[in-house]
């Protein structure tokens, strides 16, 4: 047994994965996370920074990254596309007065050189409202059919209810396993 | 005796079986072996990678060209070349750890442009299947689609009217607007381009969307989440909310009831204080919209252009800490006072 081979199964054997979180303010992004790691999402204010929770799902460590989405705080999202297996796009389906700027700044994430290798999961968030846009309206709306360079899949969820949330993770989570993780 | 002869037979029988079965095994586990150290030495190299890698591109790159219009089962054919795309795609993963960074970046690269190209390919080809992950009732409503292009519907109509966004009150100047009921109730509010007005919007909204006004007076009933407000100027707002996101505005006044949080961003001249909009019916609607009417947190402004924990934001002050204006501003008289200055 080689030496390499011996690297590659210890690699394997980690099974950790970095997940970036972004949106736009109130896309939900934290609620997201909360919800997703079984917290209290009642008191959550405008994300000032970032969170970080590492997580055990279906044997994978995730490495949740949630950073602010106030316009003073896009500047620094660059900061965290180091390594990342994957991204999280989340939209505020409810908010239709900005999806142009929602569509304009995830164009800017995907032509980032640093997330090229990164799994896009957009999640049309806020099912739960009446006035929400459906999957496929957001799909249309931010004109993902064009995107080419990266894996991609847009899932309507309610962090609220925590409704299709786990589904949409665990098509995140399984496709970057298929790209990182030989399942031999 | 015959019976003992007849046993012993038997387990001679077995015993030799049992070696024949464990040689057997072992022969096989040795050339396991050796074709795994075989494997790992000789298939881990650069050189083998890079000449096995661009190997199976011009093996692909061969098929895409061959396909044409008349190729039989064009399907099969595409999902045989994606098929290869993917096993190369899977071999270049595997084969990371000991590539250097831009040899995987290039392959990364090359794998990319095959991708696109038997993508382009089958566009031409087999124009209606498109790439997506699509669920079945995104196909659904893909086929309905197509059925009204058919129909001869111009095909910019498409667009779900649920799309198109427009908002609840916009471009307006020296006007009084009274929202109630049905126009407000659990729906998003957006208003847009107003100058000089005076809104009052009764009932609990969903959420109230403000951006671009100037000097304009807005009272609002409770917000069942957030008010989000930008590009104001000169303007008053009032509202109970569970979150305030004011951005981009200079010299306003907030007179507020946040149940989590008010942040401000881009935005100077801003003075808070307690909410105090009344009107017949306002504890219904405060019930209605699920905010808590005993936690106002409006004294704990973030403001996002100050990050410093030990010194106020310069950007905005507590009505109640100013030496002018009162924190007790009565709207009915306020109103009334616009509606005499808009007769002049």
């Amino acid at each position: 047994m080689g030496f390499l081979t011996v690297l590659k199964k210890m690699k394997q054997k980690e099974k950790e994965m970095r997940i970036l979180i972004l949106g736009l303010d109130n896309a939900g992004k934290t609620t997201i996370l909360k919800r997703f790691n079984g917290e209290p999402i009642d008191t959550i204010s405008p994300t000032l920074g970032f969170n970080i929770k590492t997580l055990e799902h279906r044997g994978y460590t995730l490495n949740m990254w949630d950073v602010g989405g106030q316009k003073s705080l896009r500047s620094y999202w660059r900061n965290y596309f180091e390594c990342t297996d994957g991204l999280i796009w989340v939209v505020d389906s409810a908010d239709r007065m900005r999806m142009e700027a929602c569509r304009e700044e995830l164009g800017v994430l995907l032509e980032e050189e640093r997330l090229a290798g990164a799994t896009l999961l957009v999640l049309a968030n806020k099912q739960d409202l009446p006035g929400a846009l459906t999957s496929q309206e957001i799909k249309d709306i931010l004109e993902l059919d064009k995107i080419t360079t990266h894996h991609w899949s847009v899932i309507g969820v309610s962090a609220v209810t925590g409704d299709k949330l786990l589904n949409a993770v665990d098509w995140l989570i399984s496709d970057i396993a298929k790209r990182i993780f030989t399942l031999d | 005796m015959g019976d003992n002869s007849v046993n012993l037979n038997k387990k001679e029988l077995i015993l030799e079986r049992l070696n024949k079965r464990n040689k057997d095994r072992q022969n096989y586990l040795d050339a396991k072996i050796e074709l795994r150290n075989k494997e790992s030495t000789e298939f881990e190299g650069t050189d083998y990678f890079a000449q096995t890698f661009s190997e199976r591109v011009k093996d692909i790159e061969k098929n895409i060209n061959n396909v044409h219009k008349d190729t039989p089962d064009l399907t099969r054919t595409f999902a045989s070349i994606n098929n290869d795309i993917q096993e190369l795609q899977r071999y270049l993963s595997n084969s990371t750890l000991f590539l250097p960074d831009y040899k995987i970046k290039a392959c990364q690269n090359i794998l990319n442009e095959l991708t696109a190209q038997s993508e382009d390919v089958r566009q031409r080809l087999l124009p209606k299947k498109k790439f997506g992950f699509n669920n079945k009732k995104a196909i659904n409503i893909k086929t309905n689609a197509v059925q009204k292009n058919s129909n001869g519907v111009d095909k910019t109509d498409f667009v779900p009217e649920k799309t198109k966004f427009s908002w609840t009150l916009s471009d307006r100047s020296n006007e009084y607007k009274l929202l109630v009921g049905t126009e407000v109730d659990r729906k998003d509010v957006t208003i847009s381009g107003l100058k000089n007005c005076f809104v009052e919007i009764r009932g609990h909204a969903g959420s109230v969307q403000i951006s671009n006004t100037d000097n304009c007076t807005f009272l609002c009933g409770p917000i069942s989440r957030s008010l989000f407000a930008e590009n104001c100027t000169n303007c008053t707002i009032v509202a109970a909310c569970q979150q305030l996101r004011l951005h981009s505005s200079i010299n306003c006044r907030l007179y507020l009831h946040v149940t989590c949080r008010a942040i401000i961003e881009d935005c100077t001249k801003i003075e808070v204080g307690s909410y105090n909009y009344e009107y017949l019916g306002i504890d219904i609607d405060f019930k209605k919209s699920g905010l808590d009417e005993t936690v106002n947190n409006y004294r704990d402004v973030a403001d996002f252009n100050w990050l410093s924990p030990d010194k106020p934001s310069p950007n905005w002050r507590l009505i109640s800490e100013l030496d002018y204006g009162d924190s007790k501003a009565n709207w009915t008289e306020i109103k009334e006072q616009f509606e005499r200055d808009k007769k002049f």
